[in-house]
């Protein structure tokens, strides 16, 4: 049965990149490990699946499209909900340091 | 008026688009301020999609759902109204394209008129985690509507709009229309385009419609149904009809789903249904969906890592919330403003999914779900070489009060129990009211059906709603 301790939890936050204050640590804390032990009882299923299986459900092939071009948005429009832009290119901070 | 009677009468002329919108208009802005179904309405846009309606009608066009007003879920990107999936991190953000569903309905006729509340990024079961704050379920102002698409299901029950669509991940469309006493249909994965609807998990998200009766979803649901080639998951579907023969049916009664658990009042209104069910014809068999209990830790370990990789792209580079703290480096700057703009439940989610798919647990958890998940879908196939639908109720208790699962993730996830397994298998689900508990609260039931059935699966909801009358009655 996994374990979660503080230090997990800082590294799965750092993995998706997400802050969390010491409460925040606390409570996810609880809540993952309450529901990470819900998730043990997967173990007990046997597993009677053959050679031939498949990940998805569709259970036939999905048509395909000619490889031909389409048009696409324009710099304008993709970059106008931009929280901070200059031209047509999203502003960031520094990348390289 | 229902939607096929809007079409009806605005086609013919008898109505026109503005007289058939206007009654709807009125009622939510007496209603909505209480009952906060609805998130974003624009006058003007309204005005503008009914003077080109009524131009494309007066020009000969043919219009399935001419002057209908369809209410959206905060998910489904439509152009020039926000789509903020309830969540500060898409604040303001407006598409600058539309949903191919809502191309799809403008073609059609119909007036995409209103953007519906939501729990956040379509995760929750009470429509409570949201920045707009929680919809009222019409039927008691003190309890939830459901979740995630609470704001479509209360927006039906109200009266806001005889049509609404929702997204259905494990029950996001069936468990509020079984709470708010209206219909709600998780199609066949793959039958309706997911292009436009911002991605929770990906294999198990479907679009769905919702409407108070059986020809109003049916008409809904073929304008909207379809191959798209934007949406590599979609696919061919040909043309369904409605078939209402119950004479041979064989509905098959998962052992496994009436087993305890279930509200005493919403068991008895389902064994009255299932005598309904019986009385046109239907033949009830019990069966068994052996490996159905791990639906619940394979639909979360499997949506939650889907979700930790989809909802990556929320950084505040490209649209919605940037943390506004100067002088922070890049990384520190997603850091920032994924921890302000995601709420609680969300980032809950985005670190289950980035813990089973992280290097030592992998194996052990999401390899082992998907795993799972194909053996769940292989029960329900080899169930249906034998039966025709499946019955359970839609969700172990009706509507519960404010606050009551916020605290216990397990109980809230439980209220998903019966619709889970559909996502991980890929089949049709519909609710369907069937009666009310004794706090007058509507019970849902659910029918499930092989995959790419609904024509059969509407076709039995249809002759159970011809001799009820649980879907006409109003809060």
């Amino acid at each position: 049965m996994t374990t979660i301790d503080r230090k997990l939890v800082l590294h799965i936050a750092g993995l998706a990149s997400l802050s969390l204050t010491d409460e925040e640590v606390a409570y996810y804390q609880n809540q993952l490990s309450r529901i990470v032990d819900y998730f043990a009882q997967i173990e007990n299923l046997t597993d009677d699946l053959g050679v031939n299986w498949r990940a998805d459900t569709l259970g036939r092939s999905t048509p395909e499209r000619p490889d031909s071009p389409q048009p696409s948005l324009l710099a304008e429009e993709a970059t106008a909900a931009a929280p901070r832009k200059r031209g047509s290119a999203f502003q960031v901070p520094r990348i390289i340091e | 008026m229902n939607a096929t009677e809007i079409a009806s009468r605005v086609s013919s002329g008898a109505l026109s688009m503005r007289e058939a919108v206007q009654p709807y208009l009125d009622r939510i802005e007496k209603l909505n301020p209480i009952l906060n179904a609805l998130v974003h309405i624009n006058q003007a846009d309204i005005d503008r999609q009914i003077e080109s309606q009524e131009e494309r009608l007066k020009k000969g066009e043919r219009l399935p759902l001419a002057g209908v007003p369809i209410v959206v879920k905060d998910n489904i990107c439509v152009r020039g109204l926000p789509t903020t999936c309830s969540s500060k991190i898409l604040e303001g953000f407006c598409p600058p394209y539309d949903a191919h569903v809502i191309q799809l309905l403008r073609k059609s006729g119909a007036i995409v008129f209103a953007k519906a509340n939501c729990d956040e990024f379509g995760m929750g079961s009470s429509n409570e985690n949201s920045i707009f704050g929680p919809t009222r379920n019409p039927w008691d102002h003190t309890r939830v509507p459901g979740g995630s698409s609470g704001g479509s299901a209360a927006a039906i029950a109200a009266d806001f709009a005889p049509l609404a669509l929702g997204s259905d991940t494990g029950g996001s469309v069936r468990q509020p229309a079984g709470f708010c006493g209206v219909l709600g249909l998780k199609p066949t994965y793959g039958r309706i385009s997911r292009y436009g609807l911002v991605a929770y998990a990906s294999s198990l998200d479907t679009i769905g419609p919702l409407a108070r009766n059986i020809d109003d979803l049916a008409l809904l649901l073929r304008a909207i149904s379809g191959h798209d080639c934007r949406d590599s998951t979609s696919i061919n579907t040909s043309e369904f009809l409605l078939d209402e023969d119950l004479g041979r049916v064989r509905i098959g009664i998962p052992q496994e789903w009436f087993a305890d658990g279930i509200n005493q009042d919403v068991r008895n209104r389902v064994d009255e249904a299932l005598e309904v069910l019986k009385s046109l014809g239907a033949t009830l068999i019990p069966v068994s969906l052996p490996r159905i209990k791990y639906s619940l830790p394979t639909y979360y370990l499997l949506a939650t890592a889907e979700a930790s990789s989809n909802l990556a792209r929320f950084d505040g580079v490209k649209y919605g919330f940037r943390s506004p703290e100067k002088s922070l480096s890049l990384k520190e700057m997603y850091r920032r403003t994924r921890s302000v703009g995601f709420g609680r439940e969300v980032k809950q989610r985005i670190m289950l999914g980035t813990f089973v798919l992280s290097s030592g647990y992998y194996d052990a958890y999401f390899a082992k779900a998907v795993r799972a998940r194909a053996m769940i879908a292989h029960d329900f196939d080899r169930v249906f070489e034998s039966v025709d639908f499946l019955v359970s109720p839609t969700s172990p208790t009706t509507a519960f009060e404010f606050g009551q699962n916020c605290d216990d993730p397990i109980a809230m996830y439980m209220q998903d129990i019966f619709t889970i397994a559909l996502n991980l298998a890929g089949v049709p689900g519909i609710s369907i009211p069937c009666g009310f508990d004794s706090h007058r609260l509507p019970v849902g039931m659910q029918i499930v059906a092989p995959r790419f059935a609904e024509g059969r699966l509407l076709g039995i909801a249809k002759a159970y709603q011809k001799i009820t009358d649980w879907h006409e009655l109003r809060p």
